[in-house]
């Protein structure tokens, strides 16, 4: 299963709700990560203990690891108390953490040398772009990372490595994790306060608190993605639904190139609407991955 | 090397382009240093213009007369003169893609009639690395950004805005394949405004169909920008605004957005003048200075 460099890879947490198939979405993930990636291609995905995973999806992933110590989001529709276990689970020296709904265009390799090649065992992105490719400035979904001076970090493209540091760093995230309620309180100002738990937040408290907020986020163009949500696109926020479907069209290519509203994608694409991953996109890839 | 300034010129039944680029070649030689000129027009505009300045001032203000056909199968577009008067005219102005072929200097400008040069800032283009700059912002005479039918895209969730009013260009492939997506635009131009969601009105608008080559061109991203020129705001002043004399080589506007609310401006820097018309009242007055 693993070649060459198994010393490095992808890794997903994709635990499924009565509502949404993560599984599927993270197969739709390394799809486009076997058709973009020149080298490192492979993605180990962490479901929920005593996942079945369907034989149609099972083949494009590296490992399917089961989340140890329990399911800590068991109770919760949106599943993200097990984000700190990600060093534990992921089975390479090396991690890029990615969510589910994300799918790559380009080639990254170059991304992997100058992230491996840094100091810094973490990297967070903490400069996204919206579907034009520029930089969000917005900070609209965000004012407790403004409010509180917390490093502007999006989880959903994190890269480690299996240091001391950053073990150190993902102990802390558990216990914010479950305590998050007391560190926010503690931490946080109540005007922006958020009154549900946030990896993102979570994380960068961590980071905070571990004097990481400096090092850990990237002074770079890279990483980066480009990040979806209909409130960080730069429109007039008022009367946008928060599906950006609904505003722009788009339009994959038999040869895997997307469109957004004319615009090609060459960032990894954080699609976050769900319903954008349909049959039709996961059969393009399966085309051409299976060809 | 050749370098010079390309302006197309072409009467129709209201508005008088050939005298517009009798000010615009003459400026260009009064203000810069590097100012050969070529008027791509018809004969029949051509005949207006001897007739209206002589044939000598028109030698003395193109150092290329390249005669052409267009189609006149255009629709009308209105063209305003202030906020209380309008016409309706036909808009002879579907043979920009040609600019490349026409050109006879290896630099190119290619520049609008109704453009006035009233500074140097263009001799500083010449000899550029980039094979084409092209303004992407513009401003109006109160410094307004953003106006309606002026924003810094075709539409609200659109690809970037360039103004095809000045146009650097170098005779390269790239220049080339950027002529050639004109041109295809311009064939396709109703399919291509569905497809980037600009207003389809009856008239072929070269902003548009050059926005959309350079956005194929940058292979459909944003991520490299297209140069602009040495000032990267072009100043324009809009179909409301009255040019109402030309003195000594400033051009005094007075503009009305709203019924009475005057304001007038002097200015000295290049202005792009959407009002036609009111080049045509100060004509002569701009002769006078930019031929003596």
């Amino acid at each position: 299963m693993q070649a060459a460099n198994s010393m490095r890879g992808f890794f997903t947490i994709a635990q499924n709700t009565k509502d949404i198939d993560y599984i599927k979405l993270a197969y739709g993930l390394a799809l486009s990560l076997k058709h973009s990636q020149s080298s490192i291609s492979q993605l180990s995905i962490g479901v929920t203990p005593g996942t079945t995973v369907d034989r149609r999806y099972r083949w494009a992933f590296d490992q399917i690891i089961e989340i140890p110590w329990g399911d800590n989001a068991a109770e919760k529709e949106w599943k993200l108390e097990n984000e700190w276990k990600s060093i534990w689970m992921s089975p390479y020296n090396e991690t890029i953490k990615l969510d589910c709904d994300m799918l790559f265009f380009s080639d990254i390799q170059q991304w992997w040398q100058n992230l491996s090649t840094q100091s810094r065992p973490l990297v967070c992105a903490n400069n996204v772009l919206d579907w034009r490719g520029n930089v969000i400035y917005s900070d609209y979904c965000r004012k407790v990372f403004t409010e509180n001076k917390l490093p502007n970090i999006y989880t959903s493209f994190m890269y480690f490595k299996k240091t001391q540091e950053t073990y150190e760093f993902f102990e802390l995230a558990k216990l914010i994790t479950w305590n998050w309620q007391l560190f926010f309180e503690a931490f946080l100002e109540p005007k922006t306060r958020p009154e549900y738990f946030s990896t993102d937040v979570a994380f960068a408290l961590a980071l905070k608190i571990l004097d990481l907020d400096q090092t850990s986020v990237s002074t770079q163009t890279i990483p980066t993605f480009t990040h979806m949500k209909s409130q960080l696109q730069g429109w007039n926020t008022c009367g946008i639904s928060d599906n950006w479907q609904e505003h722009i069209p788009t339009f994959l290519t038999p040869t895997g190139s997307l469109k957004i509203g004319n615009h090609l994608q060459v960032y990894p694409l954080h699609y976050h609407i769900k319903e954008f991953l349909t049959n039709d996109i996961i059969q393009t890839f399966e085309n051409l991955v299976k060809k | 090397m050749t370098c010079g300034f390309l302006i197309h010129a072409y009467n129709n039944r209201e508005i008088d382009y050939g005298s517009m680029a009798v000010c615009c070649a003459l400026l260009i030689k009064k203000h810069l240093t590097v100012n050969s000129t070529a008027l791509v027009t018809v004969q029949d505009t051509y005949t207006h213009m001897v007739n209206m300045h002589s044939e000598e001032l028109i030698h003395h203000a193109f150092d290329h007369i390249i005669l052409t056909d267009i189609s006149r199968n255009v629709a009308d577009r209105t063209f305003f003169d202030t906020r209380y008067n309008r016409k309706a005219a036909p808009y002879y102005n579907t043979n920009r893609s040609d600019t490349l072929a026409l050109s006879p200097f290896d630099e190119t400008i290619l520049i609008d009639a109704d453009y006035l040069v009233l500074d140097n800032s263009l001799d500083k283009v010449w000899g550029s690395v980039e094979d084409i700059m092209v303004n992407k912002s513009v401003i109006d005479l109160n410094h307004v950004q953003n106006l309606g039918g002026f924003d810094k895209r075709i539409s609200l969730l659109g690809i970037e805005l360039y103004w095809a009013t000045v146009v650097y260009f170098k005779k390269t492939a790239l220049v080339d394949s950027l002529f050639g997506m004109v041109q295809y635009i311009k064939d396709n131009y109703q399919y291509y405004s569905k497809l980037y969601n600009f207003p389809s009105s009856s008239y072929f608008r070269n902003d548009y169909a050059l926005s959309v080559a350079l956005h194929m061109i940058n292979a459909h991203t944003e991520m490299k920008h297209v140069s602009s020129l040495p000032i990267q705001q072009l100043m324009f002043s809009t179909e409301n605004d009255d040019l109402i004399d030309f003195v000594n080589g400033n051009a005094f506007f007075i503009s009305e957005r709203s019924q009475g609310d005057f304001r007038l401006h002097k200015v000295n820097t290049n202005v792009h003048v959407m009002n036609k018309w009111s080049i045509g009242r100060v004509a002569s007055r701009i002769i006078s200075y930019a031929s003596c």
